[in-house]
């Protein structure tokens, strides 16, 4: 049999060697560089930060907190703005493509508190988790959609909007017209800080509130707001708006036509109003640490995937900014 | 046998191989050819045509992006930003104003599905900016330098670069697919640029989406940029990376397929070139040649089983065929060879085991020859046996069923004188002395017959003439049917044996001296006579004598005398008495005479008696001349007193009838001796 045994092993040998030929070798690329980054090795979870705006420089503090969330942990993150404050649809939009694109989480900053619930509803729906930062969705939406709790992290916007007000109305010696320049109307956070400045001109008896408008946060559009109002209402003295972007607009207009006495309050305290309130242009702003907020945002979300137990409402520190503080 | 045994088997696997799975070897060599050559052709094909449609995806996505920058740049808003002076020389309305509104515009056009970003430098040291990040605080302003530089150069036309990092470095994407485009004023006197219109492409993207085209296992794709970095690989750490010149070098030409061992595995590497030549991109794809033959290893897998089904076939044959006739057959030459050297014990057989047909029917005459050389050997042993004991002390002979004689010994020689040449081929009758009659042979032979032996004694003749007695044993021998075929004789010679019992017989029954019967011959035959008188109702007579002058004989010329005396006395009486009459030596000088059948009568049988005595007698009563050896004759007178008893049946005991005769005999003596007196 052994005879038999090495034939067929030979035979075998011989199909082989048949099959064999002779090919230039290469190779195609050098390694990969090492990691020289700080950040932690990517874990693979996808997170979509989708803010409102790329106009605004407070969602550039937002961003930044974010990615520090990102470099601490190795997520995978996408920041992404609408257009506009007013671009609803396309914030819509981005939450749908984000759902498309199957991440884990979404931190959103709406733009709305009720047109954006339903496609967030849907984002739930396909498994999505998501945190609400800066602007609150409408608790009745979200009841009303089915939606499970969302955890939202943002400033307390009537309290710091009132200290804004306050702050501005409390050096006034005589009666003093004012008006107060909202944000988007359907934003929780533009009603929030209404609200609060509503409540500042209540408290003192030298203030009148002669018009409420919305400049839809928009620096050109509080311009054109403020030219339009000072039309009407040529004595104002006193400027309550919702956002820096609309006070520095608003600046910019008493600034062509001269008028020096009028106060403006802020809120967002970008570094432009921080120059301006430095200047005695502005009264004050309100610094609501938006990049602790799109920090935290992530962070929630990172928890809430790991089936973490989070509160459902963070509220960030908010500080008033004066020109005293900044000397 | 070493050549048998390794020659046989090897020569019929060989064989069996040749015929059995060399052609099939051959033939799926060919074929296995044949196939791969068509394989690898269809797949180089169609790996064309699958570098070809990505090649035509990415030439779409560029010239998607290359309208897009065409657009802006005619935008009006655009136009007007780049003659706006830098950061320093604007209020903060004025930037954020214009920021914003530029990035509405840009915004409008950064839908397109893949697009990092879109940023607008202007010579003023202005950023527009609309994409992943809002953070512009870092800037690659090198990189942004050297895009501006090339791109300036190019004129106002679209320039790819290839994959290079993000100039705007808080974005996600590092690395990016970059174009850009110069930007001139409209109604300007002056056609230089003003500003750098750049567009980031998202690597990620093409990533993903080229991360779906499953060429089969293995085999992925690559973009290769002018610069020959990589703007695609599976390894999205390699993006980026500049592959090797020995890589790069084989790039050559639109398109092309190359057979090549790419990081030590066989594959076939398929290019395309972007079509706008001045990119000098290339699309490549890499196949293992394992996936490209995937198809092969069904064809592979089944011509291998069929091989070794085809191998252990022929190994199972051979095996049966060893076992069931090499190694018999070895089994049985072994057998001879042992058989030669005499190794085989009795009664050793061969198995049948594994034997088959011809085999088995070799293996039962082997065993058959075994058996019968091993009856032959015993028989032989049996023969010198009985050889041996043929030429024993005994004659013997063997005749054929005819009794005609096929062998003596040298034993039968000596007995009767007849050489094995005188012997063999006579008859028995041979030796017939003619003392017996025809009915002693017929009935020996009878029971020889029955019996099938016989013994007994046997007079024959000797080749002198002489006539002997014999013991003989005849014994026939049977064939296994039961019929005989031989007869074996063994004879002794008795003539000795019978001479020895007549001397012993006379020395017990005869006087020595005078050769008559003794004292107890003569009571037999007194016994037998007193029988026959009962028998023939005839007298009978017993006589005693005594010499009356014996005794100074004896004295005076010693026993010699007395002994020739006693011998002449011995003649004298049976001279005197009948034939059928004993004359008997009762012992010293006593005779004692028997006569029988006298007469019916008393006295006509005493009468007889008294006359027979009375012979006697006076016979008695002559003068005995005495032949003395050495010496002189002697005269002696000598008488004798007789008494006689006249006996008739046997109302008397033997004993009664002597004792009479001797008061008889004494009652001569006391008469005056010479006498004669019947017991009355």
């Amino acid at each position: 049999m052994g005879v038999v045994r090495y034939l067929f092993i030979a035979l075998i040998l011989l199909l082989f060697v048949a099959c064999g030929e002779s090919k230039p070798s290469i190779s195609s690329v050098t390694q990969p560089p090492a990691e020289t980054s700080k950040a932690a090795p990517a874990s693979g979870v996808r997170v979509a930060l989708i803010m409102k705006t790329l106009t605004n420089p407070f969602f550039i503090e937002m961003e930044k907190g974010a990615r520090r969330a990102q470099q601490e942990t190795g997520i995978d993150l996408k920041v992404m703005t609408a257009t506009q404050e007013t671009s609803i649809e396309q914030q819509i939009q981005l939450v749908e493509n984000q759902i498309e694109e199957g991440v884990q989480a979404i931190v959103i900053a709406p733009g709305d508190s009720e047109r954006l619930v339903p496609v967030l509803k849907k984002a739930q729906d396909a498994g999505i988790r998501v945190v609400n930062i800066d602007n609150r969705l409408d608790a009745k939406a979200v009841l009303a959609n089915g939606m499970k709790p969302i955890p939202f992290i943002s400033v307390d916007n009537e309290q710091a909007a009132y200290l804004s007000a306050k702050f501005a109305a409390d050096k006034l010696t005589q009666p003093t017209e004012a008006v107060i320049l909202e944000g988007i109307r359907s934003a929780d956070n533009a009603n929030q800080r209404k609200l609060g400045a509503e409540r500042a001109f209540r408290e003192n008896s030298r203030v009148r509130v002669v018009a409420m408008e919305t400049a839809n946060w928009k620096i050109d559009e509080a311009y054109l707001m403020a030219k339009q109002v000072f039309a009407a209402h040529p004595n104002i003295g006193l400027v309550f708006c919702a956002n820096d972007m609309m006070a520095i607009g608003v600046v910019k207009y008493l600034q062509e036509t001269g008028r020096r006495k009028v106060r403006v309050a802020g809120f967002d305290a970008l570094d432009e109003a921080k120059v301006a309130v430095f200047e005695g242009r502005m009264t004050g702003t309100v610094d609501q640490q938006a990049a602790q907020q799109g920090y935290q945002g992530v962070m929630t979300v990172l928890k809430v995937l790991r089936g973490e137990a989070v509160p459902q409402e963070v509220l960030v520190e908010s500080r008033l900014i004066t020109a005293g503080e900044l000397k | 046998m070493k050549f048998f045994k390794i020659g046989f088997a090897f020569k019929l696997t060989a064989f069996l191989l040749a015929i059995g799975v060399l052609p099939q070897l051959i033939f799926q060599l060919v074929s296995y050819s044949a196939t791969r050559q068509a394989i690898l052709d269809d797949a180089r094909q169609h790996n064309m045509v699958v570098v070809a449609n990505q090649r035509d995806y990415l030439s779409l996505q560029m010239e998607q992006i290359n309208s897009l920058a065409t657009n802006l740049a005619s935008v009006d808003e655009i136009n007007q930003v780049l003659i706006a002076p830098g950061e320093t020389g604007q209020s903060a309305y004025d930037l954020l104003a214009t920021k914003a509104r530029i990035g509405y515009v840009l915004s409008g056009y950064s839908n397109l599905r893949g697009l990092v970003s879109i940023d607008l430098f202007t010579l003023n040291g202005m950023q527009y900016h609309v994409g992943d990040t809002l953070n512009l605080a870092h800037v690659r302003t090198d990189l942004r330098d050297r895009l501006m530089q090339s791109s300036f150069s190019a004129g106002n036309r679209l320039v790819w670069h290839g994959v290079e990092d993000n100039v705007n470095a808080s974005s996600g994407s590092t690395k990016v697919v970059v174009a850009t485009r110069a930007v001139s004023r409209v109604n300007s006197s002056s056609a230089a640029p003003a500003g750098l219109l750049l567009i980031n492409f998202s690597t990620d993207y093409l990533h993903r989406y080229f991360s779906k085209i499953d060429l089969g296992a293995g085999a992925y794709l690559m973009v290769i940029d002018a610069q020959k970095r990589l703007i695609f690989h599976p390894n999205k750490k390699l993006i980026g990376q500049t592959i090797k010149t020995e890589l790069s070098h084989l790039l050559q030409g639109e398109s092309g397929a190359i057979s090549l061992q790419l990081d030590g595995r066989d594959v076939l590497l398929s290019y395309s070139q972007m079509p706008d030549t001045d990119k000098n991109w290339y699309v490549v794809s890499v196949v293992p040649g394992d996936t490209l033959l995937a198809p092969m290893n069904r064809i592979d897998r089944i011509g291998v089983a069929l091989l070794v089904f085809n191998l252990l076939l022929i190994a199972l044959f051979i095996r049966a065929y060893l076992r069931h006739i090499v190694w018999p057959i070895r089994a049985i030459s072994a057998g001879f060879r042992r058989f030669q050297a005499h190794q085989v014990e009795d009664g050793w057989r061969m198995t049948k085991q594994g034997a088959v047909g011809e085999i088995r029917e070799l293996v039962d005459w082997f065993n058959s020859f075994l058996e019968s050389t091993e009856a032959n050997r015993q028989a032989q042993v049996s023969l010198r046996i009985a050889a041996t004991a043929f030429e024993s002390q005994e004659g013997m002979l063997v005749t054929d069923a005819d009794s005609v004689i096929l062998r003596v010994n040298q034993a039968f020689t000596t007995i009767t004188g007849y050489t094995a040449e005188d012997a063999v081929g006579q008859k028995m009758k041979l030796l017939k002395s003619g003392r017996h009659e025809t009915s002693f042979y017929a009935s020996m032979w009878e029971m020889i017959g029955r019996t099938g032996t016989w013994q007994g004694e046997i007079w024959n003749r000797r080749k002198n003439g002489e006539i002997y007695p014999e013991w003989l044993t005849i014994s026939s021998v049977k064939g296994s049917d039961g019929v005989i075929t031989h007869y074996v004789g063994t004879m002794t010679d008795i003539t000795a044996r019978k001479a020895a019992e007549a001397e012993i017989k006379h020395l017990a029954f005869y006087d020595a001296l005078t050769q008559l019967p003794n004292r107890r011959l003569l009571q037999d035959r007194l016994i037998h006579a007193m029988a026959g008188s009962k028998r023939g109702g005839r007298y009978g007579a017993l006589m005693f004598l005594d010499l009356d002058n014996f005794k100074p004989l004896n004295d005076n010329y010693g026993h010699g005398a007395g002994d020739l005396l006693l011998v002449e006395v011995a003649r004298r009486v049976l001279s005197c008495v009948r034939e059928t009459d004993t004359v008997a030596r009762f012992g010293g000088d006593e005779f004692v005479v028997l006569l029988g059948e006298l007469d019916t009568e008393k006295a006509p049988s005493v009468a007889l008696a008294g006359a027979i005595a009375d012979k006697i007698r006076q016979a008695l009563a002559r003068t005995y001349k005495l032949d003395m050896p050495n010496a002189d004759e002697v005269e002696h007178h000598c008488t004798a007193s007789i008494g006689v008893v006249v006996f008739f049946n046997h109302d008397c005991s033997v004993e009664d009838v002597i004792k009479w005769a001797d008061r008889a005999m004494y009652r001569a003596k006391e008469a005056g001796r010479n006498l004669i007196r019947f017991y009355e």
